[in-house]
């Protein structure tokens, strides 16, 4: 599903140049439950970016279910974000003017999505994620939990094939991220939906179906194991 | 989509919203308010020469020869007052050449009834006034005389007759006239059915016409626009005649308006720096709060939308404040314009002078008007692009990490 060959992405601060990630090659396959773990700095957060479409690396290729995501314009990258990818940022990056509801129908406004449909699908998603009480909430009157249920509502509305998840529980309190990474597995498992996503949080990574080890850059260790098992 | 959700945003974030319509507000008003003091004084002078001066058009006579033309109502009204003149009952209509009361009476000299028949008609088409004619001594008296009136005499133009009639007195009068014209179906009097006229000089004597000749005759008409026409039917009624017709622009008073038009552009280019202002300051209000924004345009770059979606959305918020606020302006323009329907007076000499008189009415039309609401729609838009450019195009995660 996801294939990169020798990514390079390499930006200047300053003077200095900071190479981000250095040379990466990388399959994931559909269906995976891959968690990116390293220590601040090591690139888990570009390697999310650079496959969400976010940015563009300096060298290298690579492809999503068959494109070649790094060689489209931004209208056609924006246009591919939206049909395959969900994103679930750290600090939530909900629209702050909308409620709940609208921001989960956000992406089907944007996708031209008829009426009915969309209120059919925002309504099944919300009742997932367990916030059908604060359908006409907006973000700033929810806890960091909710808002996080909300932006992987958000991200599912399309029904994606990939969800990419940078740090999704940082801003939360242990017993709330655990909670999210429940609900993410859960729709791993019934839904077959690839999810990639940064974290420090060790209790998180054990959730994972498959640990890559990242460290200045490049693989330090990709590891497969089994939900719950130890580091 | 797109207006959908613009007109979303613009209601949620409606203080934000609310600072850039404001200040478009205000400048669209201060805009038209301005044009329309502009436009007042330009007015005010313009009847000052027009409708007092020198009237739109003039028809003057070169030399000693002195152009006049009668007010029928003047001769009546003359008439009436010497004993010993027998004037016909039935003429009741307004004769006046001028729009006020101060007729300048004449008749033409040197030129022959048919030309000055012409010249009338047309004066009196472009004024909406009927008109007065003299006959020379020894000549049949012109006449014009009603179709009905023609009908019953069974008479065409040049039909030489003998007029009789009945004085205010009751005594009776005969007179040799010859049928000059006959009118065209409306007349507005239904009691008219004859000029009397009498000869020249004997009018002339009634009304006290040698101090009262004119040599030239002012053209005031109810609708200045038609200048251009009513200039052209009056030269070809002169003919080749020594008389000239001449716009109220080609006078020494048209200088007067050359001032008012510098001062015009004067305040035209107060008016542009303001404009200009008003750019500036809706510029910076919009880069501020699109900066403020930039994060939010990047989230919803990252979920799937377009630049040129995300371009659409914000142009289409301020394209909705653009109308908002120039519906507004042009609302309030149009309240100061009826509170102050009734004038503003000059309270100093200078402003008086500027005025063109002691009060200036304010005056806008609906073009303008019109203009005013599109400028400040087109205001808004462009003052934004630029940021809004760069906020829809920059890199998403630029735009994300946007604090």
């Amino acid at each position: 599903m996801i294939e990169l060959r020798k990514v390079t992405k390499q930006y200047a601060l300053g003077k200095v140049t900071v190479h981000a990630l250095r040379g990466v090659t990388l399959d994931i396959s559909a269906g995976e439950f891959v968690c990116v773990a390293g220590p601040s700095g090591s690139g888990k957060s570009t390697l999310l970016n650079l496959i969400g479409l976010l940015d563009r690396p300096t060298s290298g290729t690579i492809t999503v279910n068959g494109v070649r995501v790094d060689e489209l314009g931004s209208t056609r990258r924006a246009l591919f974000r939206r049909q395959h990818i969900g994103f679930i940022f750290q600090h939530f990056n909900l629209l702050p003017v909308l409620n709940v509801y609208e921001n989960v129908e956000f992406p089907l406004l944007v996708a031209g999505r008829a009426t009915r449909e969309m209120r059919r699908r925002v309504d099944e998603l919300i009742e997932a994620v367990g916030l059908k009480e604060f359908v006409r909430h907006r973000p700033d009157e929810l806890s960091g939990g909710q808002r996080q249920r909300v932006a992987i509502a958000r991200a599912l509305v399309l029904e994606p094939t990939l969800v990419l998840a940078d740090e999704p529980t940082a801003s939360l309190d242990s017993h709330t991220a655990l909670q999210i990474i429940e609900v993410m597995t859960k729709l791993n498992r019934e839904k077959g939906i690839t999810f990639l996503f940064s974290t420090h949080d060790e209790r998180v990574m054990r959730r994972a179906s498959r640990l890559l080890m990242l460290r200045d850059g490049t693989i330090e260790g990709d590891q497969a194991r089994l939900a719950g098992e130890g580091g | 989509m797109v207006l959908r959700l613009a007109l979303r945003n613009l209601w949620r974030q409606r203080r934000r919203m609310g600072v850039i319509g404001f200040t478009l507000t205000v400048g669209a008003l201060l805009i038209l308010v301005g044009l329309a003091f502009v436009n007042g004084m330009e007015r005010n002078w313009l009847n000052l020469i027009t409708g007092t001066m020198v009237g739109d058009l003039g028809v003057t006579s070169p030399g000693d020869d002195k152009l006049v033309l009668f007010s029928t109502r003047d001769l009546v009204r003359a008439a009436r007052e010497t004993e010993g003149v027998e004037v016909a009952e039935r003429i009741e209509f307004n004769g006046m050449l001028v729009k006020d009361e101060r007729s300048a009476p004449a008749s033409v000299r040197g030129i022959d009834v048919e030309t000055e028949w012409r010249l009338l008609r047309t004066l009196q088409n472009a004024t909406g006034d009927k008109l007065g004619l003299v006959a020379r001594p020894g000549e049949k008296v012109p006449v014009a005389i009603s179709p009905q009136m023609a009908a019953d005499l069974e008479v065409e133009v040049g039909a030489e007759l003998t007029l009789t009639g009945m004085t205010v007195d009751g005594a009776g009068f005969a007179e040799e006239v010859r049928v000059a014209y006959i009118f065209e179906g409306n007349v507005k009097n239904a009691a008219l059915d004859l000029w009397v006229l009498m000869p020249l000089d004997d009018a002339r004597r009634l009304i006290g016409a040698s101090g009262s000749v004119a040599n030239a005759v002012r053209v005031f008409l109810p609708d200045p626009e038609a200048e251009a026409t009513v200039r052209a039917a009056l030269e070809a009624a002169v003919g080749d005649r020594e008389l000239s017709v001449r716009s109220w622009r080609e006078t020494d008073e048209a200088d007067w308006m050359t001032s008012v038009y510098v001062w015009k552009g004067v305040l035209y280019f107060f008016v542009g720096m303001l404009a200009l202002l008003i750019v500036m300051g809706t510029f910076g209000v919009v880069s501020a709060t699109t900066l403020e924004r930039m994060r939010e345009v990047g989230t919803m770059r990252a979920i799937g939308m377009t630049p040129l979606q995300a371009f659409g959305v914000l142009v289409a918020e301020l394209l909705l404040v653009g109308v908002l606020a120039g519906a507004v302006a042009v609302g309030l323009a149009l309240v100061i314009l009826a509170l102050t329907r009734g004038g503003v007076e000059a309270t100093t000499e200078a402003m008086a002078l500027s005025f063109g008189g002691r009060w200036l009415y304010p005056t806008l039309s609906a073009g303008v008007l019109a203009a005013g609401f599109v400028f400040t729609v087109t205001l808004a838009v462009v003052s934004g692009l630029a940021p809004i450019s760069r906020s829809a195009t920059v890199r998403e995660i630029d735009a994300l990490r946007h604090l």
